[in-house]
């Protein structure tokens, strides 16, 4: 595989009208693994991450425009990717007219039922365990922990300070550690 | 992960700690070789907007100020239409001796003055001699004197 594309090399690239679509296709290549891993912890299924995958570079691809290069490009492909999870988990309560309770019971029956999870029994105890987080403490313990981004990259995706990314983390940690040590007795 | 958190990790949740960071999804095979072809088909078959965004908000910006303001001159130049046919009147103040006197000019008492005097005044109440006798004396009138006064 090639080394990847600086943001800069991508964007000049892009602009150009007879190489954007060249340009999105590197793009895609270079991070829709990253951003489908943080998806899919998101909502679980394959399909569905699929789907907001394909939105987020759809949405991508309408705002490279206006992208200003003063941020990271992947810091915003990863905002456009949280608020579609978020968006798409939102969506997903009201068409069902369920509680939060029954949406966390459909995850976890997603989860347990799916072909695509190799995790042992430890795994499948820690990914229940998150799902029971609400959707924005999820995203953040998920960037923090599996993603092991800084609370500063989270903060330019989520749009929340510092100090409160580290309390909701940490109130996350333990609210999981909680749960995993009820389930281990 | 820094090693300051990971530190407090193992402390704050020690069977969090210990439990391997890998991914547990799997993804379909050949998933991420299809995937950036089915974005460019679906780039492809919608037409990008090409538009900057600046543009985009003012098309739908400056339509919605221009009809405010046809609105805004609507209501500030057409008059209220019962307006035009109420008198304004000043009830602030008490008529003073000026007023009075432009009541009493000829003019205006000639406008007031009927043909006859007796059907203006209507007919007189048809009552019998003792109901006037009574009347007299519920008001305390001495009728004697009235007699000699008329």
């Amino acid at each position: 595989m090639s080394e990847p594309m600086s943001d800069k090399e991508l964007l000049a690239l892009f602009h150009r009208e007879e190489s954007r679509h060249y340009a999105f296709n590197l793009l895609v290549r270079q991070y829709q693994r990253r951003l489908y891993a943080f998806i899919r912890r998101m909502v679980t299924d394959h399909d569905e991450t699929q789907d907001v995958l394909q939105n987020t570079f759809i949405k991508a691809w309408n705002g490279l425009d206006n992208f200003r290069a003063d941020s990271q490009l992947f810091s915003w492909l990863y905002r456009i990717a949280y608020n579609e999870s978020i968006t798409h988990l939102k969506r997903m309560r009201r068409g069902l007219f369920v509680s939060e309770d029954a949406v966390i019971e459909r995850l976890t029956t997603t989860l347990d039922s799916s072909e695509h999870f190799s995790g042992d029994a430890i795994q499948r105890k820690l990914q229940t365990a998150v799902m029971r987080l609400p959707d924005k403490q999820r995203a953040v313990f998920n960037m923090k922990y599996f993603d092991e981004m800084k609370y500063e990259e989270i903060s330019a995706v989520t749009g929340t300070s510092v100090g409160a990314l580290k309390a909701s983390y940490h109130i996350a940690v333990k609210k999981i550690e909680r749960w995993l040590t009820d389930q281990t007795k | 992960m820094e090693a300051y958190d990971d530190e407090r990790l193992k402390q704050e949740s020690p069977l969090l700690h210990g439990i391997p960071r890998t991914g547990p999804f799997e993804v379909p095979q050949g998933f991420f070789d299809r995937f950036p072809h089915e974005v460019q088909q679906q780039i492809t078959a919608r037409p990008a907007n090409r538009w900057p965004l600046l543009l985009r908000r003012a098309g739908i910006a400056l339509p919605i100020a221009a009809m405010l303001a046809v609105v805004l001159w609507y209501f500030t130049t057409t008059p209220d239409p019962g307006t035009d046919t109420i008198a304004i009147v000043d009830t602030t103040t008490a008529p003073n001796v000026d007023d009075l006197l432009l009541l009493d000019d000829d003019a205006t008492f000639a406008a007031l003055a009927v043909e006859d005097p007796q059907a203006a005044l209507g007919s007189a109440p048809d009552l019998t001699d003792e109901e006037i006798v009574a009347y007299f004396e519920d008001e305390g009138t001495d009728i004697t004197e009235l007699l000699t006064t008329l």
